[in-house]
């Protein structure tokens, strides 16, 4: 069984065998936990959220389509969980479309990316992802820590991919810039 | 085993969780398969109505005369309806933004989509004689909701605006026959705009625009009224582009 694909183990759980849906969970664990610290910014509740995305992941597998690739499906279940517990926490109102999702933008070049971000800069991505605001930070994390592609990040969030990319480059060089005052802070002090 | 997954897997065991069953996505998908074509279908006749509405009532005509004209138009637009259908406009786009195919896209290309879709729709209706017949049905039975909202048409007219049969020329315009104020005499003058190529004739029926004092319309524009419009009071079947056959009822003028 643990040889399957997630999307194998996701169909056989759909026919009813729900130990099989024990394997999705060894697999995802770790990587939504370590998405739901980073993006949620604290250490609580966390393992109380992970197991509400799970719970809802089962809840709702027969709406999975298994000639897709089950990692943005369980990634998006696991945005609209973190999202509506920063709603429930900052109170936050509702908003109908996101200023960044209405114009076109010109098709944002994934494979630069990797590049974009210094090594160096990289090193110091986990402090200084607390400065970004929400919706960079998401994509960040989405795309370095979690390795979803531009497509997928687009499918978890539902923007388009050509947002995925401008806000990428927006929260590059926003981070770029911390790391720029965060040097010359330490600079100053010695 | 680590703790979620044991957690999980014995809630699922002790059926604390279950797993929703395919028909209920199925059935969501089919309701919103629904919500969003009923939305489309009242997108579609809300702005058909205005249209149809801007027309009959030939407020649609007079952004046409100047500032007078556009002020007209402005106080007599029918605003609620207007707004119902911006209303459904964005629901719609809030539905549709659920499916990949939209939200993929940057929402000013699915919003300008749904416009020109929802004015498609409303231009293919505009084609037909539906409004026409529906309001031909509703003066001839009680139909709630939409017989109010065809018998506004005519009674929210704007007294400026004049529809009429021209049946005298006269030195300085021409006398006109109107269904619903009587005789009254035109007067054209510099002011007036119109089409220079048009030629007043006796029997022509006419949307006139002006200031009225008493029985004599000083006039600011003048049109041809259109083959479809509804023109003048009830039984008028011919102007409707209706005709009643030999029992009375109601059906299309041949074409």
């Amino acid at each position: 069984m643990s040889e399957l694909s997630d999307e194998q183990i996701a169909s056989a759980v759909q026919a009813g065998d729900s130990e099989a849906f024990g394997i999705l969970i060894e697999r995802y664990e770790a990587k939504l936990k370590r998405y739901a610290r980073k993006f949620l910014n604290y250490q609580d509740e966390i393992e109380d959220l992970v197991q509400d995305v799970f719970i809802k992941s089962y809840t709702h597998i027969q709406s999975f389509d298994t000639s897709q690739r089950f990692s943005p499906w369980l990634y998006r279940v696991a945005h609209n969980t973190f999202v509506n517990e920063l709603k429930r926490k900052q109170r936050a109102g509702f908003i109908f479309f996101d200023a960044d999702t209405i114009l076109p933008y010109l098709q944002a070049q994934e494979t630069a990316d990797e590049e974009a971000l210094s090594t160096e800069l990289r090193g110091e991505l986990d402090s200084l992802l607390i400065e970004l605001p929400d919706k960079y930070k998401e994509v960040v994390i989405l795309y370095y820590f979690e390795e979803l592609s531009y497509q997928e990040i687009s499918e978890v969030l539902q923007i388009p991919v050509t947002t995925v990319g401008v806000r990428m480059n927006r929260g590059r060089t926003k981070l770029r810039a911390c790391y720029v005052q965060k040097q010359q802070s330490n600079t100053n002090t010695i | 085993m680590n703790n979620i997954q044991k957690n999980i897997l014995d809630k699922i065991k002790t059926g604390e969780v279950d797993m929703k069953p395919r028909w209920h996505f199925v059935l969501k998908s089919v309701l919103l398969v629904f919500s969003v074509v009923t939305v489309i279908l009242v997108g579609i006749y809300l702005l058909s109505f205005i249209l149809f509405t801007l027309r009959q009532s030939g407020v649609g005509f007079v952004p046409l005369y100047g500032l007078r004209g556009i002020s007209v138009f402005v106080m007599n637009s029918p605003w609620l309806l207007i707004f119902s259908t911006v209303v459904s406009l964005v629901a719609l786009q809030l539905l549709v933004r659920t499916y990949s195919f939209s939200y993929r896209q940057p929402l000013v290309y699915s919003m300008i989509g749904i416009i020109i879709f929802v004015l498609l729709g409303s231009y293919a209706i505009g084609q037909t004689q539906m409004h026409q017949q529906f309001q031909t049905f509703t003066q001839e039975r009680k139909v709630p909701v939409f017989g109010a909202l065809y018998k506004r048409i005519e009674e929210n007219r704007p007294e400026n605006i004049i529809f009429g049969t021209i049946t005298e020329l006269t030195a300085d315009g021409f006398i006109l026959q109107s269904p619903r104020k009587g005789t009254l005499e035109i007067i054209i003058s510099k002011e007036t705009r119109q089409k220079r190529s048009v030629v007043y004739d006796i029997g022509k029926k006419v949307v006139v625009f002006g200031d009225r004092d008493e029985d004599v319309v000083f006039a600011l524009g003048v049109r041809v009224a259109p083959a479809d419009l509804v023109f003048s009071e009830r039984g008028d079947w011919e102007s409707r582009g209706l005709l009643k056959d030999n029992q009375g009822l109601v059906t299309s003028p041949p074409r």
